[in-house]
């Protein structure tokens, strides 16, 4: 038995990989929180950047240029991830910023790569930001709830495959994509 | 408290076995009540639970009540947390369910059968026990069974278990992986065979063909795995009656000492009654024991033995994984979960002294030992600070697609210190003793366990596999064993070769509790021939059985 006090808290990189029932020990114990226990910024930004409170319309902005576009993202779960982010002091801050330094730019950056480029990411809190919503966008877990299942990111950039619980096709499986 | 119903045959529990017994009992004119404890399942809804939870866990898509708890994989290893009461020294990993039609809402589905050698441990290699039938004896029963569940197999194929007939349908097509798996463990000696799965290949009994949901643990949305229901359904359309959300307390005695039928308890706390002229015990391997142990007082019953509730077994597994060579992806999270195996080690030349195993392909990537791709991306090493766009997409697609693993089933021997016994200080919501379980892997089972992952790193290495993993410790394998096994002599075994009680002549067990010994197949198949086989003697025996009163 693995000791329990290996449970992870949140997703930061691992140099051993953990096993499921660490995991699933996490998960039980409350000790494991997708949304907010993992990343910790020894010193969140605390001054607060210009411009008003994140809007869901900027939030999805976002999240579509961190992703290249190249994915459907629905309003629904969206808000529910922003409002996680909002309410966490690591993210809150440097979410406005990332923001500010992106959808509401003269010359906003349209892919991931822009966005690195533009020097939005240099900061540990901005890259730590940026992260957190591509782990919400793909695992489609917030606060140990599902946001979205079948639309996460993690099933719709897997494209051999379709997510668990929805056909692929008898005997698909039998040969490669 | 009153009678509420009596009938022929009182079948305590809705599983496979109590569903098989029930469904062929009905059939030729015999009445039957069944009880299950928790409530019926709607497969739809059961769905949408599946996809709304955070832990997709074998239990997820059936939330556990108040009045019939349940055990999870969430609870396994947390002292303190979830309905067993876990003594130790080590945690027992393996979990059911306790809803209409039972764990088969969740089983995998793979059907393979005991080896002959498995029913005659003690003769032939001087460990565990025999059991008081062969292979030869249970055979037809196995072929029924197949007809009844519908299982595909490839009948080219020796799986090492004779055969009389052919599989009802045609093979479940392996996949993609196993066959790049084949490939390199033909390089050292090994050849993956399909398995033998109780899934539909074709239209079987009015039921739809796979069409690849990967979803068999913990709910095939289609129903094209097979599970009790569909005897359940079709045994109380045909005159059986079920209590649902009935909690069988007690087994209750006549001053004869033959079983009178059974005591329940509703949700609400009261108890009720149901008479029969023969009870089948069918609750599993967990609450069957607990509730023959509970009754006559709590003195328990049918146990001159002493071992109700010992001999607790489980197929400890070891549990291996990695990523295919970069320039071969295997493709998973594709079609039923596990299609193939790897099957000679079950014919290990060195039983008798280390367990033999049965290893397991997994469809499904990473999901055994880590989970669910969305949970599996919480956990690193995705994405990396300042990763993302297509780049972070293509890279994730690459690790899915390279994922597999490696699950080996060893065969635990029957000890009579794996106990299950009620825990009469901590009792459930409704008053009812939860299960207190101690329990152990012997020697014997761990060094199989590590040639298993022996095994599985020669694998690896065939397949120029990277990042890879072997789990130090052993997973539940959901089949859970013994606890009121079968012999000859009533002062070592609880029942006949039969399932009747050697105590208690109107009493038959059926279910994987009444396995001697385990061997290392997947267990659901045999418990449903044997329980097949009850059935016909349990007939028979029923006119000389006193009336139901």
């Amino acid at each position: 038995m693995a000791p329990r006090e290996s449970a992870l808290r949140g997703f930061t990189k691992h140099t051993s990989r953990p096993s499921r029932r660490d995991l699933l020990a996490g998960l039980a114990a409350g000790t494991l929180t997708v949304a907010a226990g993992g990343i910790s910024t020894s010193s969140p930004a605390s001054a607060a950047p210009p411009g008003g409170p994140v809007t869901l319309d900027e939030f999805m902005r976002l999240s579509r240029i961190l992703t290249d576009n190249e994915f459907s993202l629905r309003d629904e779960p969206g808000s529910l991830y922003l409002a996680s982010l909002v309410v966490d002091p690591d993210f809150d801050v440097p979410l406005r910023q990332l923001v500010q330094d992106t959808v509401r730019a003269a010359d906003p950056p349209e892919t991931f790569d822009e966005v690195l480029r533009s020097g939005a990411l240099r900061s540990e809190a901005a890259a730590k930001t940026a992260q957190q919503i591509l782990v919400l966008w793909y695992s489609g877990l917030v606060n140990d709830r599902t946001a979205d299942y079948l639309e996460a990111l993690a099933w719709q950039a897997v494209p051999f495959a379709k997510p668990a619980s929805t056909k692929l096709g008898f005997p698909k499986w039998g040969e490669a994509p | 408290m009153s009678v509420v119903a009596s009938a022929d045959v009182v079948i305590v529990g809705s599983g496979v076995a109590g569903a098989l017994v029930a469904d062929r009992l009905v059939r030729r004119g015999v009445s039957v009540v069944v009880l299950e404890a928790g409530p019926p399942v709607d497969r739809d809804r059961a769905v949408e639970i599946f996809r709304a939870a955070s832990a997709k866990v074998p239990e997820s898509p059936y939330p556990s009540t108040a009045y019939a708890p349940r055990p999870s994989v969430l609870d396994i290893g947390l002292p303190g947390t979830g309905y067993f009461v876990q003594e130790g020294p080590i945690a027992f990993g393996s979990t059911y369910e306790r809803v209409v039609g039972g764990t088969t809402w969740h089983w995998l589905g793979s059907t393979p059968r005991l080896l002959p050698s498995d029913f005659r441990m003690k003769t032939q290699f001087g460990v565990g026990r025999d059991w008081p039938l062969t292979y030869a004896d249970l055979e037809p029963f196995y072929v029924q069974a197949e007809k009844e569940m519908g299982v595909a197999g490839n009948g080219r194929e020796d799986q090492g278990s004779p055969r009389s007939a052919g599989f009802p349908m045609p093979e479940v097509p392996i996949s993609f992986l196993d066959k790049v798996i084949d490939r390199a463990a033909r390089t050292i000696g090994l050849k993956v065979l399909s398995t033998p799965q109780a899934r539909n290949t074709e239209t079987y009994n009015d039921r739809h063909h796979c069409v690849g949901n990967s979803n068999c643990i913990p709910i095939c949305p289609i129903g094209a795995k097979y599970d009790a229901m569909i005897h359940l359904d079709r045994a109380v359309n045909n005159g059986a009656r079920l209590i649902s959300n009935a909690v069988v307390r007690e087994v209750l005695l006549r001053a004869d000492g033959t079983a009178r039928g059974v005591r329940f308890r509703r949700p609400n706390g009261s108890d009720d009654e149901v008479l029969g002229r023969a009870v089948v015990m069918a609750a599993n391997a967990i609450e069957t024991p607990k509730i023959l142990l509970m009754s006559n007082g709590g003195k328990g019953v049918a146990n001159r033995s002493g071992q109700v509730g010992q001999n607790l077994m489980d197929h400890p597994i070891a549990l291996s994984y990695g990523l295919s060579a970069q320039n071969q992806p295997v493709y998973g999270q594709r079609g039923p979960l596990s299609t193939a195996g790897i099957e000679s080690p079950r014919q290990s030349a060195a039983r008798g002294t280390r367990s033999a195993f049965r290893v397991e392909i997994g469809n499904e990537g990473w999901r055994f030992p880590i989970g669910d791709p969305t949970f599996e991306f919480t956990q690193g090493p995705f994405p990396a600070l300042r990763e993302g766009g297509a780049a972070l997409a293509a890279k994730w697609e690459d690790h899915v697609a390279h994922e597999i693993r490696f699950a080996s089933l060893t065969e635990q021997l029957p000890d009579r210190a794996n106990t299950i016994t009620p825990a009469f200080d901590l009792v459930d919501d409704i008053g009812i003793p939860r299960p207190r379980i101690t329990f152990s892997i012997d020697p014997y089972t761990q060094a199989g366990f590590d040639d298993a992952q022996a095994l599985h790193q020669r694998l690896f290495v065939a397949l120029r596999a990277r990042d890879t993993t072997h789990v130090p410790f052993a997973f539940g394998a959901g089949h859970i064993m013994g606890t009121t096994i079968i012999g000859t002599d009533p002062s070592t075994s609880v029942a006949d070769g039969f399932g009747r009680s050697h105590d208690i002549r109107n009493l038959w067990i059926v279910g994987s509790s009444v396995f001697p010994t385990c061997g290392t197949a997947n267990p659901t198949l045999t418990l449903a021939a044997l329980a097949l086989r009850t059935e016909v003697a349990l007939r028979a025996a029923l006119p000389g059985l006193p009336a139901a009163a």
